[in-house]
């Protein structure tokens, strides 16, 4: 830059950016400046405003780690206060008939309930989302049972599969009249087991 | 039925089964719209003393009472809501004779290994 | 209650935010505590100083159980924690703020800020701070939505109900407010 250069360099408009325009160099810079283009790499104010740009993105990404480092973790009372916002209810979902030759059910919920417990069987397992396929409402009718799990990094995968399995079979058995098919388990995630730092999922 | 029969019913029924082995709670049983709803039962440690959790429905031909039971994990929801039919039932033709249908739902299994 | 089981408190996101939409309130909690210092932040962003930053997050986790079944990839709950809290936060904005012509809006008094939230960060970043809240509310609030909250233009458009250039001039107003200050300061 020179003297001869417009008086204020920071003015960005379609004179100094060679006919771009700021939210034009804001998008080539999202995109990895490619496909490259010309008429930006080569125009002088372009590469300035560019590189100003660059310098509040890196900004950026630090102010946002530091603003969330300034915010308070969140204690045990204010999580109660959310938690006794909830409508506990919500969850209970549809009724699964229990045939017992009796008007009886259980709701999802309740089953749902049942399968996440079936980890306290199996040591450093955790149960994450379950699905059911086939309709639970009709008496009788063969279901699929989905679940997602996580395991400790260095477990023996079929062997905890097996037996999480075993347990909810068994314990789908005594709680439900559910005419279970199979059960699927997807292992979804594998822990360290001494990762505490939390972030970066 | 008057309204202080319905009452007696509701907790004689509600006593009975309370007392079934696997039994480990009642809750309120929820407003039935549809009988294809879920009861929906709300989690409540505190209730109104004079106001039983049974829901009783005068159906065309019968009273019909809703049950919201908790039952305990090592008991099994299978049998114990067998039971406890059986002593909802029971209890409802001790009262007298009119017809009583039972409509039970299981809410919650209490895991705890208490 | 459990005090915080190790294995849950750790576990990823979709496991967690997977047991959350069954109806299990302690992963719940958990989200609760891993996403709420995040919240808070972006919300304090977007929102002029005087609305309550705990107001905003408190609803929007409150939306996000009843929300949160419907969420097809559970892996992806942070992004969609923040899309709930701008969402509340903008509501909060709009509801507050009359005109129209977002032209005639004044830049924000400058919001009082405790020395311990400052002490820490570079120069640098404090600096941008600065310059952040200075800016219009309008111009802050395209800026925020766009290089934190990660919305494309149509997005930013139609959560604060303008055309979409008038969307694309806040921005691109706001970055060159924003890059003129900031390289004057360098």
């Amino acid at each position: 830059m020179n003297a001869h250069d417009a008086p204020d360099p920071w003015r960005m408009g379609p004179e100094e950016l060679d006919g771009h325009t700021i939210d034009e160099l804001a998008d080539y810079l999202d995109a990895g400046r490619s496909p490259a283009d010309p008429t930006i790499d080569e125009s002088a104010g372009c590469r300035i405003a560019l590189d100003a740009l660059v310098r509040l993105r890196g900004l950026t990404s630090e102010l946002i780690e530091a603003d969330e480092a300034a915010e308070p973790a969140a204690d045990d009372s204010w999580v109660q206060g959310i938690l006794s916002g909830i409508a506990l209810d919500a969850r209970a979902g549809r009724r699964i008939p229990l045939a017992v030759g009796a008007d009886a059910g259980i709701t999802e919920g309740a089953v749902r309930g049942v399968i996440r417990a079936a980890e306290n069987a199996v040591a450093g397992v955790l149960i994450g989302r379950c699905r059911f396929q086939g309709d639970i409402t009709a008496a009788g009718e063969p279901v699929r049972v989905l679940v997602e799990a996580s395991v400790p990094y260095g477990a023996a995968i079929p062997d905890l599969v097996d037996r999480l399995r075993a347990e909810i079979g068994a314990r789908l058995a005594a709680h439900t009249t559910l005419n279970v098919e199979g059960i699927d388990i997807t292992v979804s995630d594998v822990r360290q087991l001494s990762n505490r730092t939390g972030e970066g999922r | 039925m008057t309204i202080s029969q319905d009452q007696g019913l509701a907790a004689d029924i509600e006593n009975a089964v309370r007392a079934v082995p696997g039994v480990s709670a009642l809750f309120r049983a929820g407003t039935l719209v549809d009988h294809t709803i879920d009861a929906g039962a709300r989690l409540t440690g505190l209730r109104d003393g004079s106001a039983p959790l049974i829901r009783l429905d005068q159906a065309t031909d019968a009273l019909r009472a809703d049950i919201a039971i908790g039952v305990h994990g090592r008991a099994g929801a299978v049998e114990t809501t067998r039971r406890a039919h059986e002593a909802a039932l029971t209890a409802a033709a001790a009262h007298g004779p009119d017809r009583v249908e039972i409509r039970i739902t299981v809410v919650h299994i209490d895991e705890a290994q208490r | 209650m459990s005090h915080h089981d190790d294995a849950l408190e750790t576990a990823d996101d979709a496991i967690v935010a997977g047991r959350a939409a069954d109806g299990d309130t302690d992963a719940f909690a958990v989200l609760v505590r891993r996403y709420a210092p995040m919240m808070r932040a972006y919300a304090r962003r977007i929102l002029s100083g005087t609305a309550d930053v705990d107001d905003v997050v408190q609803d929007a986790f409150i939306t996000a159980w009843g929300e949160l079944p419907k969420l097809d990839d559970p892996g992806r709950v942070k992004s969609w924690l923040m899309r709930i809290t701008s969402r509340k936060a903008i509501d909060r904005v709009r509801a507050a703020r009359p005109h129209t012509d977002l032209d005639d809006i004044d830049p924000a008094a400058p919001e009082v800020t405790s020395p311990a939230r400052q002490a820490e960060v570079r120069a640098g970043v404090a600096e941008l701070s600065a310059a952040l809240k200075a800016l219009p509310a309008p111009q802050r609030e395209c800026w925020v939505l766009r290089e934190i909250g990660g919305y494309s233009y149509e997005e930013i458009a139609d959560e604060l109900g303008v055309p979409l250039s008038t969307a694309r001039g806040l921005l691109a107003r706001a970055r060159k407010d924003l890059i003129v200050r900031m390289e004057h300061w360098r």
